[in-house]
């Protein structure tokens, strides 16, 4: 087994500067610290190893990462960068964060070592502090606006990801437009879906996929008419498998392909969303500890070959059964795991929503607009 | 993998989106510049990375008179 450009995701604390609503880390209150040894043992590990070939991609996650002393970084990114040397191996910093926390000191960081950006935020306003708030309920917007235009001030380039709630589905044109004002260009979307505490879905209702679908056909519409000015993530996605027929990929279903570290050196593959899961059965998804374990240690882990062995089954299921595979690639395991507490089944909420309805609106709005004859 | 009417549906629009004019523009205005394998995609921030700002504004996808327009709506 050889992996190509691994993802490694790091959780350098457990905390969280905010308590969004949605918000699947159940120790986002507490204040775990991951050490210099995880950091030096998982890039000796990862730079070492004949698993993966190309360069390797960290992404600090799973908990707000710039809620860490920048302090942790300078010292983390340098050791980081010392031992890539001694492999001889290329890599990537990047950051999924809340942006709340941005001040010149964090640009300076992310300028120097090149950190790539993902900001959380979930659109207007009125639409974002429903969710993502203070733990005293306040909103948390106008703090995000802060430090999004720090980055565009520092011309550091980033992507967005939205969450999507039932409500923000009645505002697509608001959506859109605030993006649009604000020239943020990249966004993806998750949904709000079971996830780890998260034990409730907005998209549960009978109409939700009527109403999923209506908003994004207006969102493409809205993007086609601005010529591109934002790119959807659900829709090149689609376009180009549509294009391109390219085979169906999903990197959170396939060993190795991410790679997932918690603040204590605890690992595993497959969807980071597992690190926050508990589970008798599972093992509560930890393959080794980097601290004790070597990564190669994984493949023979009876934690990993169980999930890999379910995730197959699954993955066999959603070919057989799913006439959306060839789009798709097979169902997130965290997301069969929370809504059916196992990995060996097909379809879920998150793949009538978040899968099928997206590629549905995608090819109704090309058959609208260029009309082929459709048999 | 079995055909069925979504892989045909599919079919039919890459020739569209190949052969017509419209289909090349809205390829362009919806997924230009993406990665060209779902193997190199990753996180939303890797999308955003290879292209700067400006490129990814002011050079490549939104024509000049465009954001001219932009800039005299943002004015007035």
């Amino acid at each position: 087994m050889r992996v190509h450009r691994p993802l490694v995701v790091l959780q350098p604390t457990t905390f969280c500067n905010i308590n969004c609503s949605y918000c699947y880390l159940p120790e986002r209150s507490r204040k775990k610290r991951m050490s210099m040894d995880i950091v030096r043992r998982v890039s000796s590990e990862v730079f070492s190893s004949s698993l993966f070939d190309g360069e390797i991609v960290f992404l600090w996650h799973l908990g707000e990462p710039l809620s860490v002393p920048i302090e942790f970084y300078e010292e983390a990114f340098t050791e980081i960068s010392r031992i890539s040397r001694a492999f001889s191996r290329d890599y990537v910093l990047s950051f999924q964060t809340n942006a709340i926390l941005l001040n010149q000191k964090w640009i300076s960081l992310i300028h120097r070592h090149r950190v790539r950006v993902g900001v959380s935020l979930d659109g207007p306003a009125f639409i974002h502090d429903r969710q993502r708030v203070t733990r005293s309920g306040k909103g948390t917007h106008a703090a995000v606006l802060n430090g999004v235009q720090l980055l565009k001030a520092a011309n550091i380039p980033f992507g967005v990801i939205a969450v999507l709630t039932d409500f923000t589905l009645d505002y697509p044109d608001e959506f859109f437009g605030f993006f649009y004002k604000h020239r943020i260009g990249e966004i993806g979307f998750n949904i709000d879906e079971l996830e780890g505490v998260h034990n409730f879905t907005s998209f549960s209702h009978s109409n939700a996929v009527q109403r999923y679908k209506r908003f994004l056909s207006r969102l493409i519409e809205l993007a086609d008419l601005h010529k591109g000015a934002i790119k959807l993530r659900e829709v090149w996605r689609n376009l180009r498998t549509i294009e391109l027929q390219s085979d169906p990929y999903n990197l959170a279903n396939k060993p190795l392909r991410i790679l997932n570290f918690d603040s204590e050196g605890n690992f595993s593959t497959f969807c980071p969303e597992l690190v926050a899961a508990k589970s008798s059965k599972y093992g509560d998804f930890i393959m080794g500890n980097i601290l004790h374990d070597d990564l190669s240690s994984l493949l023979a882990n009876p934690v990993f070959q169980l999930v890999h062995d379910e995730v197959e089954k699954g993955l066999a299921l959603c070919k057989e059964s799913c006439d959306y595979w060839s789009f798709c690639g097979g169902g997130e395991p965290s997301s069969k795991f929370f809504q059916h507490g196992r990995f060996d089944v097909a379809e879920t909420t998150t793949c009538k929503i978040h899968k099928q309805a997206t590629v549905d609106t995608v090819l109704d709005y090309l058959e609208r607009k260029l009309k082929p004859n459709v048999h | 993998m079995k055909t069925n009417l979504l892989d045909q549906r599919s079919a039919l629009l890459r020739n569209e989106l190949q052969a017509s004019t419209d289909g090349q523009q809205t390829l362009m205005h919806l997924s230009a510049g993406r990665p060209q394998t779902d193997h190199e995609i990753l996180p939303v921030w890797e999308q955003a990375w290879p292209q700067t700002w400006e490129q990814n504004w002011e050079q490549t996808w939104v024509a000049q008179s465009y954001m001219q327009e932009r800039e005299e709506e943002d004015l007035g």
